[in-house]
């Protein structure tokens, strides 16, 4: 019994020691908390996610068809790309370019009808002046781009033809319905030579529509086809023309002497309807806006998250895990040096203290400080930045105290391996750079290259970062996986930790 | 104590250190060799010595913190290697250099040392009260031990070493840097503990201080030269005990002669730039009668005649020339190598 309350007696001891000793050193505190801290809130006041224009300058002979429609469509397209000027000097565009007086340099081939008659495409030619491979992507993004900006343009004008083509036939097809029309009244009065007469107008009519209706048939019949649409019926503009066409009532002649009409009537009953639709067809391609015909698909990207998740918010789980692991190591390598440099280990061996007694108070004593200035942390990015906070406070309870177990045990073995304060430190922030790289931070583990992305999975913050974004972000439950990887590799380090300092205190 | 080894052969219970041919090295230097000896049960042991002699090396040996090169070491009946709880728990110690921890306060630093043995607030409140007046710090028991001067610190530290009241105590030069009233006081209540039946091993540079000291062990190079009562300590010395005698006139080398032939005057006699005659005799108390009654014999005027005890300082710089002069040998003087 005795045992029992000397043991509770220790460990509360230790936590006032240690506690005592953290506040008392207030730089360190500043250092360690305080300074991530502020620099993480000038990054998300300052950090604004939207990426400005390229200053762009075109490069286009003056007498290049395309000069005003660039011209035109560069003012369109404010968002990505900042007009600076139009030339046709290449070089005054590569000086600017390269005195970064511009991001981005468009070269507009001349001759270009010339080249896709003769079956090539036409090469639209981007210079950058990056050097930064992520930089370098997007500037090839924005070329490609432009290309088909540009592309779309062509497509659109040739479009809009097709529509004055299909205006154009409206009167064509409005005559032949109505000779149509006189043909089959002509007949159904018994007037055979009248009718003969509106057929042969009917004929007519149809050869010049056949001719007419030429491109804005062929593209609105290449777009039903091409999205799934009804081949059959108003998007086969030329299939029905060729029906009405091939109508025995419009392509035979009316024999006189018949004792009924019944069955030619039907026909041009049923040739007066085709042509009634083909009408609305074409008065439905002419309605349709040439850019929604040439971009028929637009996207709209929701999330299924519930909290709008801006950059600041992203990062906010990966700091707090950095803050607290570079934070807990930092204190837990240093706290072991200190008592060896300073010689209260001596003591410790002297005394009743078995290795694992101090090891077990230590780390319980910097668990229960690392979960304060958690707790504060954590209230402060809720409360204060805003932060979305979708899952359970009980889960990140777990996530945090896993995450202190693990890097506690990093940091007693840094404290092994230093001999002094200041190698403890640059260990300690050794850790921190290798967080930072390698704990998915800023790079997606995926980029990581096995059996690089190993290195990964030794770095309690690697297990932290992924629950905490999961919990925070995603108001998911806790990965399994990760839960008790990060947890068996602290009870690994613990272990290593405990065999570490036994022998420290064995003999010298 | 002319064979302490053989008690600790015959009565380990009575002895509460024992060490049989105990060598430590450190990389190719011994920094202890060959050390063998008893400390008896409830009593102050001083251990004297040059800088880096081996005191604080045999301190932390009996601790447990070194473990032997070579030979046997028993503190309570035990290896220091495999002390049990109960064990340490009655041991306290002080280390050399102040190792407490400067960014807590005086009481502080006294609660957690209390803590580590298992004491609750309310066990070690008044401890803690009594420790700080002992060690006159109650006024400071908030300042933080960092602001602390040298001399306070070992008071602190002292203070830390007792709070768990020990069995065994083991003090790494205790009165280092502190004033000689308070350092008087300290061994005021070494004496005390030692009283209580409690064993106290004490180093020290202050070589006065071996006169508190129940027995003292002389250290020098690694080897212990002598483990004996402070005053066998002084015959050892100078081969005696000192009497020194003032005449009115100065002796005939006839007389000289004479005086130093009498059976109980040891070597020669020494005369002092001030006059004085000094004198080496087995017993001082048997001596000085016979020696007044000889001069009365020879109708000489005698001044004064007295027992001589020269400082402690005086004995341990003889020694430890003697010893580095090669003259005397542990064999031939009676201490234990």
């Amino acid at each position: 019994m005795r045992r029992i309350g000397s043991f509770f007696v220790r460990i509360f001891s230790f936590f006032r020691k240690e506690f005592v000793e953290v506040l008392r050193q207030p730089k360190l505190i500043l250092t360690l908390i305080l300074g991530p801290f502020l620099i993480l809130l000038l990054f998300g006041l300052g950090y604004t996610n939207q990426r400005p224009p390229e200053r762009t300058m075109f490069v286009i002979s003056k007498d290049n068809p395309f000069a005003e429609q660039i011209k035109n469509k560069a003012a369109d397209l404010d968002y990505v790309i900042k007009l600076v000027g139009v030339t046709d000097d290449f070089d005054l565009m590569m000086r600017n370019l390269n005195r970064n007086a511009i991001d981005l340099g468009v070269i507009i081939p001349d001759n270009v009808y010339e080249t896709i008659r003769s079956n090539q495409q036409a090469l639209i030619e981007t210079y950058h002046n990056q050097i930064d491979p992520a930089q370098i992507t997007y500037m090839e993004y924005m070329g490609a781009f432009l290309a088909d900006v540009i592309n779309r343009q062509i497509l659109q004008s040739v479009a809009e033809q097709g529509q004055i083509e299909a205006q154009n036939v409206g009167p064509l097809v409005d005559n032949a319905i109505e000779n149509t029309r006189n043909t089959r009244i002509m007949l159904e009065q018994g007037d055979v030579e009248s009718a003969q007469h509106y057929q042969r107008a009917v004929r007519g009519n149809l050869s010049t529509l056949q001719l007419a209706v030429g491109t804005s048939a062929s593209l609105l019949q290449g777009i039903n086809q091409e999205f799934g649409g009804d081949a059959g019926s108003e998007g086969d503009i030329l299939a029905k023309l060729q029906t009405t066409q091939d109508n025995t009532a419009i392509a035979q002649d009316f024999q006189t002497g018949q004792e009924n009409y019944d069955q030619e009537i039907a026909s041009l009953q049923e040739e007066e309807n085709i042509l009634l639709e083909l009408q609305t067809d074409l008065d439905s391609f002419t309605s349709i806006h040439p850019a929604i015909i040439t971009r028929p698909f637009v996207s709209k990207t929701k999330s299924a998250i519930q909290a709008e998740v801006s950059p600041t918010s992203f990062f906010i789980p990966g700091v707090i895990v950095l803050l607290l692991q570079h934070m807990t190591i930092t204190l837990s390598s240093l706290s072991l040096v200190r008592e060896r440099r300073a010689g209260t280990m001596e003591l410790f061996r002297v005394s009743p203290l078995k290795p694992v007694e101090i090891l077990f108070n230590k780390y319980f004593s910097y668990l229960v400080i690392g979960l304060l200035i958690a707790a504060i942390l954590a209230l402060v990015v809720r409360f204060g930045l805003n932060s979305p906070m979708l899952g359970s406070w009980v889960d990140m309870l777990i996530v945090v105290v896993l995450l202190l177990f693990a890097s506690l045990g990093v940091g007693f073995i840094i404290s092994f391996l230093s001999k002094t304060e200041t190698q403890a430190v640059q260990l300690s922030m050794i850790a921190l750079l290798f967080s930072v790289f390698f704990s998915g931070f800023f790079l997606d583990l995926r980029y990581l290259l096995y059996p690089v992305r190993y290195i990964s999975y030794l770095i309690p913050a690697t297990y932290g970062i992924q629950m905490l974004q999961l919990n925070m972000l995603r108001g998911l439950p806790i990965n399994q996986t990760s839960m008790f990887s990060l947890a068996g590799f602290g009870l690994a380090l613990f272990f290593i930790a405990w065999l570490l300092l036994r022998r420290t205190m064995a003999d010298e | 104590m002319e064979n302490v080894l053989m008690q600790t052969v015959t009565s380990l219970t009575d002895n509460v250190i024992s060490f049989e041919g105990v060598t430590k090295t450190f990389g190719e230097q011994d920094a202890v060799h060959d050390l063998s000896f008893v400390f008896p049960k409830g009593k102050i042991i001083g251990l004297i010595g040059p800088s880096g002699s081996g005191k604080t090396t045999t301190v932390r040996l009996m601790t447990g913190i070194y473990h032997p090169t070579e030979g046997k070491i028993h503190v309570m009946g035990s290896d220091p290697r495999s002390f049990t709880l109960e064990e340490r728990e009655k041991i306290g110690y002080m280390t050399q250099n102040f190792v407490l921890y400067p960014d807590l306060s005086v009481k502080e630093n006294l609660a957690f040392a209390g803590a580590i043995y298992g004491f609750g607030f309310g066990h070690r409140a008044k401890r803690i009260k009594n420790l700080l007046e002992f060690v006159e710090l109650s006024d400071d028991s908030k300042k933080l031990a960092r602001n602390l001067s040298g001399g306070m610190q070992r008071r602190l530290a002292l203070a830390a070493a007792l709070i768990h009241d020990p069995d065994l105590i083991f003090l790494d030069e205790p009165t280092a840097g502190i004033d000689p009233i308070l350092r008087r006081k300290f061994w005021d209540h070494f004496i005390d503990l030692r009283d209580q039946g409690k064993s106290l091993v004490i180093t020290t540079q202050y070589v006065n201080e071996a006169s508190y000291c129940d027995l003292v062990g002389v250290m020098a190079e690694g080897k212990l030269l002598f483990l004996k009562k402070p005053e066998d300590l002084m015959k050892t010395a100078f081969g005696g005990d000192v009497l020194m005698l003032n005449t009115e006139d100065s002796l005939s080398d006839t007389l000289n002669n004479e005086l130093q032939q009498l059976p109980f005057v040891q070597g020669e006699l020494t005369f002092l730039q001030d006059g004085s005659l000094r004198l080496i005799v087995d017993e001082a108390a048997t001596a000085l009668p016979q020696v007044m009654e000889w001069f009365k014999n020879k109708e000489l005027a005698l001044q004064s005649a007295e027992q001589y005890f020269p400082p402690y300082d005086d004995v341990f710089v003889k020694l430890i020339e003697d010893y580095r002069s090669n003259i005397e040998t542990p064999a031939e003087n009676g201490g234990l190598a």
